[in-house]
């Protein structure tokens, strides 16, 4: 019974582990950036392409996957809290009337973690963890 | 004076597209900052009375839009941009490609929270919620446009122009603020002039200002849109007196805009009054305006990622103070050229991120928004019509 009871538990806080890394956002910037957090409403700025500059004036290079990827979906839903189509109709809005430029799309999600390795200034974001040295983690508030 | 200005700033534009280009091709290194983009789309349309893009009694086939264009990002606050494009609808569109925009990009402010651009060049103008991106496919609602805020025949004159234009957005609250101004010309050719010109007298328009002015207040990320539009515009039509004269036509135009987004809805509305007073032409002296008022509501409905639905009522009327159209028979036209009233509805199939198929069907009471050049027989107009149209699109 008590076995049981353990292993239920165990299993219960691995489902709910599981969940919970399944649900985590991690958004991704190049490791030269200085600071671990970012504002809902900068990184918004910074996805729609509205905002093209670090504070220190160096350029924002946004990389992100396909507007019809799980993570692409899930990223825009629970971090920036915009639908995909919100941010296609920005970017779609700057590219066809030569304002502004769209992110740059990457493959998946190993593409993605090793273009904002290579590039300064760069973000983007991942469901997984990253143990790549070159990039770095932060939160979103 | 004002020629030189017009002329100068539509070379202008020719000169910065083709320096733009050249530049571009040097840059053109991997990882530099230089972007390609393009659109295609092919439709076919079909009417049981009148023509509407070619030939559409028997399906017409001219029915197609073609743009490519790059932009070059030189510095972080300079942004060089341009796109060609050809246009096939029917007579209405003009021969050959043309520069749809060229045009220079300074970024002065770039905050999160607040930013302020100076463009200058060929630019799209501000005008309501649709207006920049209506010849790519799949930013548009519906394969038409709704005739009552974007009517073909007014497209040339309202849609690009050669400016100087300020941008900017500005967050407070929850609200974020975008507004625009803008002051140019219009870079007409001979088929949107005439446009302008009553009858078939040999006149042409010269000294022609355009300003325009817009504001689109944006809760929560775009869940709620609100747009408030103004252009105003100048010109003087310059004619031997005959059947008309030498005078004035100017136009002023207010939109308001309005979407809401609920879950899987999507509710949009807008509101068109467009003024056009001409001064002396018809008669010496004589000022004779028209009150032009159209309006549209639209609920779309996204039924999964791929497929998108939506019905839509369009309302157009040339004089609000003549909505039957009895002016109309005055220039030899049938009373229905003096509105439209357009019940739609449509589907769009998303394949993926860059290909789309759609239609729809629309019934039509009016003549309004049948081009006059593809239909110059007002005896064979019919007042009840309807129209089918498919088209697939691609966009990268």
């Amino acid at each position: 019974m008590t076995t049981w009871v353990r292993l239920l538990v165990i299993t219960c806080l691995l489902f709910c582990a599981g969940n919970l890394s399944a649900e985590t956002q991690r958004v991704i910037v190049h490791q030269s950036y200085v600071g671990d957090a970012l504002s809902r409403n900068t990184a918004r700025a910074i996805f729609s392409m509205r905002l093209k500059r670090w504070e220190n004036g160096e350029g924002i290079t946004v990389f992100v996957l396909p507007d019809s990827h799980p993570v692409h979906r899930k990223f825009t839903r629970k971090v920036l809290a915009l639908f995909p189509h919100q941010l296609r109709r920005s970017w779609d809005r700057y590219v066809y009337s030569g304002i502004g430029t769209a992110p740059i799309e990457v493959e998946d999600e190993n593409d993605m973690v090793s273009k904002v390795a290579a590039t300064p200034g760069s973000i983007g974001y991942t469901s997984k963890e990253t143990l790549d040295a070159d990039v770095r983690t932060l939160f979103v508030n | 004076m004002q020629m030189f200005e017009r002329y100068s700033l539509t070379k202008l534009s020719g000169v910065l597209l083709f320096g733009l280009l050249a530049c571009s091709f040097v840059q053109a290194q991997p990882n530099s900052d230089l972007r390609w983009h393009g659109f295609f789309s092919q439709g076919a349309i079909h009417t049981d009375d009148n023509n509407f893009f070619g030939d559409s009694t028997d399906t017409s086939f001219d029915f197609r839009d073609l743009g490519v264009g790059f932009s070059w990002q030189a510095q972080n606050d300079l942004l060089l941009a341009a796109q060609l494009i050809y246009r096939d609808a029917g007579k209405t569109s003009p021969e050959g490609a043309k520069v749809d925009y060229a045009l220079i990009n300074y970024s002065l402010i770039n905050q999160y929270d607040f930013g302020l651009n100076l463009r200058v060049g060929r630019v799209k103008n501000p005008y309501a919620f649709y207006s920049e991106t209506r010849d790519v496919a799949s930013t548009r609602p519906s394969v038409i446009l709704p005739v009552s805020i974007y009517a073909p025949a007014f497209r040339d004159i309202f849609h690009t122009s050669d400016s100087v234009m300020l941008s900017g957005y500005k967050e407070v609250a929850n609200w974020l603020v975008n507004f625009d101004l803008l002051r140019g010309t219009v870079p007409f050719d001979d088929k949107s002039e005439r446009l302008l010109i009553p009858g078939l007298q040999p006149a042409s328009i010269k000294n022609d200002k355009l300003w325009a002015a817009r504001s689109i207040f944006e809760y929560d990320g775009g869940r709620i849109r609100l747009g408030l539009t103004y252009i105003k515009f100048d010109a003087e039509i310059s004619t031997l007196p005959g059947m008309i004269f030498p005078g004035d036509v100017d136009s002023d135009s207010y939109i308001f805009s309005l979407e809401y987004n609920w879950r899987k809805f999507r509710f949009t509305s807008e509101y068109l009054r467009n003024d056009f007073i001409y001064k002396d032409v018809f008669a010496p002296g004589l000022d004779n305006k028209r009150e032009a008022e159209s309006y549209y509501f639209q609920l779309g409905y996204r039924v999964n990622e791929r497929l998108r639905v939506f019905g839509r009522y369009d309302v157009y009327y040339a004089d609000k103070n003549d909505k039957s159209g009895d002016g109309q028979l005055l220039l030899g036209r049938p009373k229905s050229d003096g509105f439209t009233k357009d019940y739609v509805v449509g589907a769009q199939y998303h394949f993926n991120d860059q290909w789309m198929l759609a239609g729809e069907v629309h019934h039509v009471k009016g003549s309004f928004i049948l081009p006059l050049i593809e239909n110059p027989d007002a005896s064979q107009i019919e007042e009840d019509w309807n129209l089918y149209t498919l088209q697939l699109s691609y966009k990268f």
